[in-house]
């Protein structure tokens, strides 16, 4: 009978929801060994090597340290950009998480973070300086992997088109509009926010690391919107008239792109470059090398990249910085380079794996992120910044605005 | 003593014939409110509680979801004088008016068409509510590998046609458009369900016009079954509108708003102000014009309810 | 003469007869044609190889046939999803027939001025946007530790069918003979009994229905997942769906499709098992969200 199933299903239901209301997603303290709380966008189940490799290193870390547990939550960036701020009011910050870079300082000063121990100035083997991962009270963060900025290009469809590899971004402009008469994109961006802006938002931030131009005055207002700032804005705005944007630009996100360059349909971008071990074996034809100059002549971009710090009134701040300390440490950075991160500390690369010929690639962008960036302060409103900058470019491209609309129209939209 | 009684009339009341049953029935009364307690709690916290702290929201400064100080009617002045404003009027009434003049007749049709027939009447009903059954998030996410400019069957038809690659939410226009098609082609079921509930109970003489005759029949469908059909029609009007004007998963799922706030509807915007601006006070002003809209078109449907059946 | 028109009319007949079925058919075919092409590309797509499911110009008809992306969905926060998307159905069953029947029952039963206007106020309150009533919870109790719990959306499904769902059970009610009830009360039954033995019985189709109508919309559900649960353990199998479009790393398509078919799955059992009931329960008006 129909009444009897229901009964019996809604028995089983009822009871499970009254077990379940003990296994909410917050983290429960147990006596005795510690309980670390991690939030981290990787999700350990997914079948891809970064999630692989920290699967492996929470694993190992517990192992080396029976009297700490790690409990990860996995939250999305968009989330936890959400949450962090009310989390630490209401004093529910995890004790540890992961932020990308330019968002440190914005996360610092909306109070999500507990200063670093002072056991934490004992490592002085960072690849690049770490004072810019800071906030008002000091040092937050340290950095976890590091990536900057790389110039990609399709060999094969330069070549087909007879031109050498752009060394400018003019030449780079000119050898766009060549290929997408050929058919192709010809310079790969994207002005969607869906992924917090991530592709234009990096490639401005290491555009103007080139030029030399700072992104914030001494107040903290957005100040970009120069004759070095608008440079930028051109550059967008030739390539536009020159048909190299993708016609789906106004929606083509970091992933879109990545893929668009992966299955050849791109001739050129600028993306990061962790990308660089997935995109050698996922098309050969594609290359890449320092970027390309604008008219300082300089290829240095930013130095960004995932960082690790405590969350604010943990009550676990020592186990918390052991756990960080093992995860940038030269043991589990090893296991991480594995997944194609590079890691952040000269001692790291004693290690035996990168004597390996398969640490030939990640050496060589450890190398790159030496000798090709710097890391910058940021002000507290990069969102603001990286929102402004994907809107602008729609409007550059749907509206036919000039450069200097644009780089004006980004900065006024992050001064509001 | 009991008196046979149409099903809706109450039970009568007997006079109480001593003190104790008169305290029993108080009491028993009484404790009929018990019964809806729960019910009262529950729409107490999720209704009420919300409404007004949006209201409390919508009076003062927000950073970051903390309240700040007394700001009055200072939201709500940004809110009207904000130049996006009439942007998101306009996208709503485009977007429901839009969805609203296909899936209505859509509806309609289809209940005609699965009225009319005798055999496979089930097999048609799944086919045609089959987009209903699907849920929101769905329905955006399977039109967007569908349309997807590089590797979607739809590019393939327009390339081949010699149009270029689909990239209809990479343009304002196109963007609207598809959000627009795309609703009604989820939500025509709605419409088509509740048609159906109204064409059962329409008399056999009428029910003659219904079967697509031929030429002198139309007019007959249109001056005597359109008219029976008023009240439904009214119905189905109010409660799609209502859904268009609160949708919010369809947009946020393939375009957020974009490109440029061309599908930003007002709904879209309480949710971007909240999620992506951090705007907790203006999202607040938003969603208190979202409330009155929903509350004039209910109150003009209990007007014109009420003006039917005097 | 009369057999030559009785003649013609028939033909007439005939032929009227045939026109009618054509254009029907033609509808139909119309409507299959808008309706089932993208669903048919999805389930092509969950039957391809990763690598086929990318390739331009595509294929309809996958060749090979794979079942990879059926086993590679299902990770454990996969599955995880289709427990919470369960524990939230069956939890806003529970909790909504148990508050919604008594208040349906008393509304019906025992209407006073007071209780007309507890029943216009509930009918007005679900009138409430729903994106508007999500945004002041989550900014209310996102400090709090009822934030992203079970009960809390839980509460929140209920709260927002529960309008509805008094509304289609006072129908049924209001159909069950008062005599019945009179002569149990002769018989010495309180209310709580007469409720229990004897109206919830007789309203099992309503009840059945209601189950079915709220299982489709929390299961279906998208926006009180995304706003209410901050932590990817607690988040429903939309949430899932929309996930990988957001979060896909590399190539997701074919799992995506994959997962998009077994999320489906439920509501489309469920239908083709109770379409009567199912039909009842939809057609109780404007549904939300």
């Amino acid at each position: 009978m129909i009444k009897k199933r229901w009964r019996f299903a809604v028995a089983l239901a009822a009871a499970a929801s009254l077990l379940a209301t003990g296994c909410s997603g917050s983290a429960s303290e147990s006596e005795g060994p510690v309980t670390l709380t991690y939030w981290d966008f990787l999700d350990p189940s997914q079948d891809n090597p970064r999630a692989k490799a920290l699967k492996e290193n929470l694993a190992n870390f517990e192992a080396a340290n029976p009297d700490i547990k790690v409990e990860l939550a996995v939250v999305s960036l968009g989330d936890m950009l959400n949450r962090l701020p009310q989390a630490a009011a209401a004093g529910q910050a995890p004790d540890v998480f992961k932020m990308f870079t330019p968002q440190v300082p914005q996360m610092a000063a909306a109070g999500a973070y507990s200063p670093l121990p002072a056991a934490a100035s004992e490592i002085t083997d960072w690849l690049r300086p770490i004072d810019t991962l800071a906030g008002p009270d000091g040092q937050v963060a340290v950095p976890y992997e590091y990536r900057t900025c790389a110039f990609y290009y399709n060999e094969k469809v330069l070549k087909q088109l007879g031109v050498e590899v752009p060394k400018t971004y003019d030449e780079v402009v000119t050898v766009a509009g060549k290929a997408a008469k050929a058919g192709v994109t010809g310079f790969g961006t994207g002005f969607s926010d869906a992924d917090n802006s991530a592709i234009i938002a990096t490639f401005f931030d290491c555009f103007m690391s080139q030029v030399d131009q700072p992104i914030w005055n001494a107040e903290g207002k957005a100040d970009f919107a120069t004759e070095k700032g608008i440079e930028f804005g051109n550059f967008l705005a030739d390539l536009r008239d020159a048909g190299a944007l993708a016609s789906s630009v106004t929606s083509d996100t970091y992933g879109t792109v990545a893929d668009g360059l992966a299955n050849g349909t791109v001739a050129m971008t600028v993306l990061g470059t962790e990308r660089i071990v997935t995109m050698a074996s996922q098309n050969p034809d594609v290359k890449w090398t320092s970027l390309p100059t604008a008219s300082t002549g300089d290829d240095t971009g930013a130095t960004i990249g995932w960082t690790l710090g405590i969350g604010a009134d943990s009550e676990h701040a020592d186990a918390a910085w052991k756990f960080i300390e093992y995860m940038t440490g030269p043991k589990a950075a090893a296991v991480m380079a594995t997944g194609g991160e590079v890691p952040t500390r000269a001692a790291t690369y004693d290690e035996a794996f990168f004597s390996t010929p398969e640490a030939k690639t990640v050496n060589k962008i450890a190398e790159y992120v030496k000798s090709n960036s710097e890391p910058h302060t940021y002000a507290d409103d990069w969102i603001a910044v990286a929102t402004g900058l994907s809107q602008a470019g729609q409007d550059l491209y749907l509206n036919k605005k000039s450069g200097s609309d644009f780089i004006t129209s980004a900065q006024d939209a992050a001064n509001k | 003593m009991s008196i046979a009684s149409s099903p809706r009339t109450q039970a009568p009341e007997a006079p109480p014939t001593s003190k104790v049953e008169v305290i029993r029935r108080r009491r028993e009364d009484r404790r009929v409110w018990l019964y809806v307690l729960p019910v009262s709690a529950v729409f107490l916290f999720v209704f009420i509680g919300p409404l007004f702290y949006t209201a409390w929201t919508a009076l003062h400064e927000t950073k970051y979801y903390q309240i700040g100080e007394f700001s009055g009617l200072n939201s709500f002045v940004e809110l009207l004088s904000d130049p996006n404003l009439p942007n998101s009027i306009r996208t709503t009434l485009v977007f429901s008016l839009g969805a609203l003049i296909i899936a209505l007749p859509a509806g309609l049709l289809s209940a005609i068409v699965l009225n009319s027939l005798h055999r496979f009447k089930r097999s048609v009903r799944s086919l045609f509510l089959l987009t209903w059954l699907m849920s929101q998030a769905t329905v955006g996410t399977i039109w967007l590998w569908f349309l997807n400019p590089n590797f979607g069957p739809a590019t393939a038809i327009t390339t081949s046609l010699g149009f270029g690659p689909t990239d209809v939410f990479s343009s304002p226009t196109t963007a609207l458009l598809a959000v627009t098609l795309i609703t009604a082609w989820w939500s025509y079921p709605q419409a088509m369900l509740l048609f159906l509930g109204a064409l059962q109970t329409i008399p056999e003489e009428l029910r003659e016009s219904l079967k697509v005759d031929g030429g002198g029949l139309w007019h007959d469908f249109v001056n005597i079954t359109l008219p029976f059909l008023r009240n439904t029609i009214v119905s189905v009007v109010v409660v799609l509108l209502m859904l268009y004007v609160q949708m919010v998963t369809i947009i946020l799922v393939t375009t957020r708003g974009g490109p440029l706030r061309a599908t930003e509807t007002l709904s879209m915007r309480v949710f971007n102000q909240t999620f992506n601006d951090f705007n907790l006070s203006g999202a607040s002003a938003t969603a208190i014009l979202l409330f009155t809209l929903n509350l004039v078109l209910t109150l003009a449907v209990i007007r014109f309810r009420r003006k039917e059946s005097l | 003469m009369t057999t030559a028109t009785a003649t013609a009319a028939s033909r007439r007949r005939r032929s009227r007869s045939v026109l009618p079925t054509i254009s029907t058919w033609v509808y139909i075919a119309i409507s299959a044609l808008i309706v089932l092409p993208p669903v048919v590309w999805i389930v092509s797509t969950s039957l391809k190889p990763e690598a086929d499911t990318i390739k331009f110009p595509p294929e309809w008809i996958p060749s090979p046939i794979s079942f990879d992306n059926y086993i590679g969905l299902l990770t454990p926060t996969n599955i995880r999803f289709f427990v919470n998307s369960l524990i939230y159905a069956g939890g806003s069953i529970v909790l909504a027939l148990a508050i919604c029947i008594p208040a349906a029952y008393v509304a019906t039963r025992y209407r006073s001025r007071r209780m007309e206007t507890l029943m216009t106020g509930i009918l007005v309150l679900s009138m409430v946007p729903a994106i508007v009533v999500f945004i002041a919870l989550y900014s209310m109790f996102v400090k709090t530790a009822l934030i992203n719990t079970y009960p809390m959306l839980i509460v929140v499904y209920t709260a927002i069918i529960c309008g509805q769902s008094i509304l289609f059970l006072r129908n049924f009610i209001e159909n069950i003979s008062v005599g019945i009830e009179e002569a149990a009360a002769i018989d010495g039954c309180t209310r709580l009994q007469i409720l229990w033995h004897i109206i919830i019985p007789l309203i099992r189709p309503g009840i059945a229905a209601i189950a079915i109508f709220i299982f489709v919309f929390v299961w279906n559900d998208y926006l009180v997942g995304t706003v209410l649960a901050t932590t990817e353990d607690m988040k429903t199998v939309q949430n899932g769906i929309v996930r990988y479009i957001t979060t896909g790393f590399g190539n997701f398509w074919g799992l995506f499709s994959a997962f998009i078919i077994v999320a489906f799955v439920p509501v489309l059992t469920i239908f083709v098992a109770f379409q009567r009931w199912f039909i009842a329960g939809l057609t109780s008006g404007g549904v939300k969200g």
